[in-house]
């Protein structure tokens, strides 16, 4: 291991966390805990959104294992922290498929370093379940069997709902400002298309690079294109960067900014206030779809982390969610196959009945050539409310 | 070989005395100059190269600060930083964004540029090819966030860790290969041999074969072949750079400094030789002239003859001495001719003698002397006092051998022709001026027979005149004297007055003829002298007596007093008598009426001395010098006023030196006078020999 010394004391805690929730159940054949790998930036600037993922995966797990595991076997969440770097999250890729009881990996919200990883997944065939990075080709990924899974945003989708919502608010002529990575040009392939389709006049392509210390310029520069809305893809990081620039200018030269998720999986923007943001969201505990399943939800966190406050608390909610139901399929199709392969989990994947998830209600999650078990309904805008907490944009 | 050489040239003194002293103070100064040089430039090129060590240093440091700096910025560019991450894209911007970055070097693709992940793995790179890596020290440093620099024989390598959100996630890597390095570092700029060696002495790089190989361990570099300086690199403690140079090459300027050194030594001493030579030449020529003109003046003839003086101060200094030498010697010259002259021309025979007694130096009269001697001009002196012809008895040893004062001998000689003549000689001593030794002696000879001859003619004369005249004044005297006795009868009273003064007179004049007579004989020694041992007081009191009437007459008397009542001496009693009568007569004539005069016989020893002492006027000083001579009278009136012929005391003089005693007298004006006589005292019996003091 190569890990960090952190990295290893967060391990060695979420271990001892699975432990205390791993019911005492009559001895099976094969009693070894199942491992649920979770590769995701847990420290760096989407952090938050790592850590409502192994929130969420942690509270599935617990029911789980409360429900007497899987195939008798408790099951596990070993976490590694990739910091939203390609390089970490191959390696940590690398480790979980050493790991003899592998069962599957969730991977975090970075779009870049999921696609760099699908090629040792699919060499080494590990169930990819992917709770919140939104790449089109995450899953669009030409592998055959395809071992990637998302229960999240699709950028093919978002770009459209964007689009659309810019459209409603009245902006004609749109700017895109896109971080110069997979996740961008991602972002980039589906929004065009979008405003093409929507009629709207693309005012300019904005790139910027992952470390940029200033939006200002770049955003001088979609100010001079004539744009009236910013549509932005980027992380927590360069997203407050946007904002911190917006805020800059004087109020009645501010642009409204759409943001895709990505500015939610940090740190609150400081000053988001002064300025008009709005981004994608798909679960929200304010408006929950399903409140009774919110509740038990809620009742499942309250047990497994009864320090902590409400789940609507913790930043980047969608995480939870999207996880906690994304942990439950893989439950359901292991349950189906009969068995922890994971080619037969996967294949079980494709083939699950109904599920009634915190998110929506899957029927089914997926198909054989649906690996995304979200669709444009589940999606909304929301901002910043108090305390960070993220709240619906009114209607 | 001839056993002297013959003298050197002047030329050649000169040369041989100039030439090699300066070639030997040149090669000194020369020699010390080309020290001091060696050393100064020594110190120069040792100073170059510590300056031009420092440049190199800064050739080496330069690009490598430039390179790290450019990492560092790199790994600060949010291109990179987004390289990290975007996995899909960077292969399409990064290669060729490294491949337009200006590193330094010559050849921008000569270095690797590459984007390292947050474990060192390279990620992507400006090349296509592999390259190596990671290292473990790439790795580290990214952990720990640090730059890593690397200088080694793989060459230099910088890691510059990418920080994104504050932890390192990758870095920049710009690696120069080690046959990259003496381009990167521009050493070929510099013309010195170059080496950097790693903390184990290992050369990393070198610009020169002979500083050793690469990866090989450095050795010692021999300090015969190469002038070398260490530095340290700064930023790279274990790093240590040589910067060489060939000695030869270093020192190359020194050589050639000695070159020109050596060559203007040479080229000085030549000067030097042909300065020496030239001056000498020049010296010589006016020398030479000086000599051409003194040899023309060879003979008497050319003493009128003077240089011209011309040429340099000191030759004009020369001239002008020789002439005046000339001048001096013309003088000399022509006074010694005269003196020459005068001496030819001298009638007296003048021999000079050396200290020993022979003969230096003879005029011609002497020549002709000696030659009728037959003594050699070359022989001694004393030969002619012993020639055959040398007839006198005198002594010669006596006179021959005096040495201080002038001594006088009278010589008879025979001609060869019979002539008999007579030589006084002269002989004084000849003495050194200065030194007052003797440095011989001079004999003058006067031919003194005529004079004799004449003397004795004069003598015979006045004999013979004296005798002819008292025969007949005797005979008038006595006729006189009777006539005046009244032999004829009486005569009247102015008769007897007339013969009375013609008797007086007449016997005055006998007395005069008589002492005429006495001296003649006294001096010219036709007197025998009844030489005896005679009693001496009674001679003298006997002559008191019978004086003492005459002084009577003058109303003058006399006192004797002897103190030596036995002295005896040999003499003639006559003439002592004679003695005592003229000096008894004298003091009474000249004693004033009344007086008394005092007569004392004493002894010294060896002679006895009488003093006769009046009370007189005194000797006039101006007479004093010819008191003793004949016809001696201090006034020619006293002649008549107090009588006497003037004849006296020349007559004591002659008496008393015939019996080789000595007469003096002391006499102070207006208190009288003394006369002394002294004879020498005879003795009985032989005297005992004095007992010598």
């Amino acid at each position: 291991m190569n890990t960090l010394p952190w990295l290893r004391r967060l391990s060695a805690g979420a271990l001892r966390v699975v432990a205390a929730l791993a019911p005492a159940g009559p001895a099976a054949a094969d009693t070894h805990p199942l491992i649920l790998g979770l590769d995701a930036d847990m420290t760096s600037a989407a952090a938050q959104s790592g850590e409502a993922i192994r929130q969420g995966a942690a509270v599935a797990i617990a029911e789980i294992n409360a429900a007497g595991g899987l195939l008798g076997r408790p099951l596990e969440l070993v976490v590694r922290d990739h910091r939203g770097i390609p390089a970490r999250g191959r390696d940590n890729i690398g480790e979980f498929a050493a790991m003899p009881d592998l069962l599957a990996v969730l991977a975090g919200s970075h779009t870049p370093v999921a696609l760099d990883e699908l090629e040792l997944i699919h060499q080494h065939q590990i169930l990819f379940l992917v709770p919140w990075a939104a790449g089109t080709a995450i899953i669009d990924n030409g592998y055959a069997p395809n071992f990637a899974f998302r229960v999240s945003i699709r950028d093919d989708l978002a770009g459209d709902f964007l689009v659309a919502k810019a459209a409603e608010r009245g902006f004609r002529s749109p700017a895109l400002l896109l971080e110069r990575t997979a996740w961008g040009r991602s972002n980039e392939r589906a929004m065009v298309a979008a405003i093409n389709r929507a009629e709207l006049r693309l005012a300019r392509v904005g790139w910027f690079n992952r470390g940029v210390q200033s939006l200002a310029a770049d955003l001088d520069q979609l100010v001079a294109s004539g744009a009236d809305a910013v549509l932005l893809v980027s992380g927590a990081q360069e997203g407050a960067l946007l904002v911190a620039a917006m805020a800059a200018r004087p109020p009645g030269q501010r642009l409204s900014i759409l943001s895709h998720w990505g500015i939610a999986t940090g740190d609150v923007p400081p000053a988001n206030e002064a300025v008009d943001l709005s981004f994608l969201q798909t679960f929200l505990f304010s408006r929950p779809p399903f409140p009774d399943r919110t509740q038990r939800f809620r009742d499942s966190y309250a047990r497994v982390f009864p320090d902590a406050g409400p789940p609507e608390t913790v930043p980047a909610p969608a995480g939870l969610a999207h996880a906690y139901d994304v942990v439950h399929l893989l439950a359901a199709a292991v349950r189906k196959a009969g068995s922890t392969d994971r080619r037969l989990v996967r294949d079980a994947l494709e083939n699950l009945g109904r599920h009634e998830g915190l998110v929506r209600t899957y029927d089914p999650p997926f198909t054989r050539d649906r690996h995304d078990a979200l669709t444009a309904d589940d999606f909304r805008m929301a901002r910043f409310g108090a305390g960070g907490r993220l709240v619906p944009e009114a209607p | 070989m001839t056993a002297r050489a013959e003298p050197r040239s002047l030329f050649l003194h000169v040369v041989l005395r100039v030439v090699p002293v300066a070639a030997i103070v040149l090669s000194l100064i020369g020699l010390s100059a080309a020290h001091v040089l060696k050393q100064a430039d020594e110190q120069e090129v040792l100073g170059w190269l510590e300056r031009e060590s420092l440049h190199v240093v800064n050739l080496v440091v330069q690009p490598i600060r430039t390179v790290v700096n450019e990492a560092q910025s790199l790994a600060r560019n949010d291109l990179i930083v987004n390289g990290l991450i975007d996995t899909e894209e960077r292969k399409s911007y990064l290669p060729p964004f490294f491949r337009s970055l200006r590193l330094p070097g010559p050849d921008a693709a000569a270095a690797e540029v590459a984007l390292l992940d947050y474990r060192g793995r390279i990620i992507i790179a400006n090349r296509t090819e592999p390259m190596e890596g990671p290292t473990e020290a790439w790795r580290n440093a990214i952990a720990a966030g640090l730059v890593q620099t690397e200088v080694s024989s793989r060459g230099f390598s910088v890691v510059a860790p990418i920080r994104y959100l504050g932890l390192p996630e990758g870095a920049i890597l710009i690696r120069y290969g080690a046959a990259q390095l003496p381009r990167l570092f521009e050493v070929g700029s510099v013309p010195l041999a170059i080496a950097l060696l790693d903390a184990e002495d290992r050369i990393i790089f070198t610009s020169h074969s002979g500083l050793g190989t690469v990866g090989k361990l450095a050795g010692r570099l021999d300090p015969d072949d190469w002038l070398a300086v260490e530095q340290p690199l700064p930023g790279f403690r274990r790093l240590t750079l040589i910067v060489a140079q060939p000695t030869g090459e270093a020192f190359g300027t020194v050589h050639e400094v000695r070159l020109i050194l050596l060559g203007t030594l040479l080229l000085s001493i030549l000067a030097v030789i042909a300065t020496a030579a030239v001056a000498a030449l020049l010296a010589t020529r006016e020398v030479g002239r000086l000599v051409r003109l003194i040899r023309g003046i060879d003979s008497a003839d050319d003493m009128d003859r003077r240089l011209t003086v011309q040429g340099p101060r000191e030759l004009r200094d020369l001239g002008h001495s020789f002439n005046a030498m000339l001048n001096v010697l013309q003088e000399e010259t022509t006074s010694r001719h005269y003196v020459d002259s005068i001496l030819d021309s001298l009638a007296e025979i003048l021999i000079v003698a050396t200290p020993d007694g022979r003969i230096r130096t003879a005029n011609p009269a002497a020549c002709r002397f000696l030659a009728d001697l037959g003594v050699g001009v070359d022989r001694p002196v004393a030969e002619a006092f012993a020639a055959d012809s040398f007839e006198s008895g005198a002594d010669v040893s006596g006179f021959l051998g005096r040495s201080g004062g002038t001594a006088h001998l009278e010589a008879n000689y025979v001609k060869p022709s019979g002539e008999r003549i007579t030589i006084l000689w002269l002989k004084s001593v000849l003495r050194e001026q200065g030194s007052g030794l003797a440095a011989g002696m001079v004999f003058v000879g006067q031919d003194i027979t005529e004079r004799i001859r004449v003397e004795r003619l004069k003598s015979e004369f006045i004999s013979t005149v004296s005798h002819e005249l008292r025969t007949p004044l005797t005979s008038i005297a006595g006729t006189l004297g009777l006539l005046k006795g009244g032999i004829a009868g009486e005569v009247s009273e102015k008769a007897r007055e007339l013969i009375a003064i013609g008797h007086n007179n007449c016997n005055r004049l006998i007395n005069l003829i008589n002492d005429l007579l006495d001296i003649q004989k006294i001096e010219g020694e036709g007197m025998e002298f009844r030489m005896e041992p005679v009693a001496l007081e009674s001679i003298v009191e006997a002559a008191v007596a019978r004086n003492g009437t005459y002084a009577a007459g003058r109303d003058v008397s006399f006192t004797f007093r002897s103190q030596a009542g036995g002295a005896t001496v040999v003499a003639d009693a006559d003439r002592l008598d004679q003695v005592m009568a003229n000096l008894l007569s004298n003091a009474a004539k000249f004693s004033p009426a009344g007086g008394t005069v005092g007569i004392t016989l004493g002894t010294d020893g060896s002679e006895a001395i009488v003093a006769v002492a009046d009370h007189g006027p005194g000797i006039p000083y101006a007479f004093r010098p010819r008191i003793f001579e004949r016809f001696a009278q201090a006034d020619s009136s006293d002649t008549r006023r107090r009588g006497g012929t003037g004849l006296g005391l020349a007559i004591v003089r002659a008496i008393v030196e015939r019996h080789d005693g000595r007469v003096w007298y002391e006499s102070a004006p207006g208190e009288g006078a003394t006369f002394y006589f002294a004879l020498p005292l005879h003795h009985e019996q032989p005297v005992a020999p004095a007992p010598l003091a």
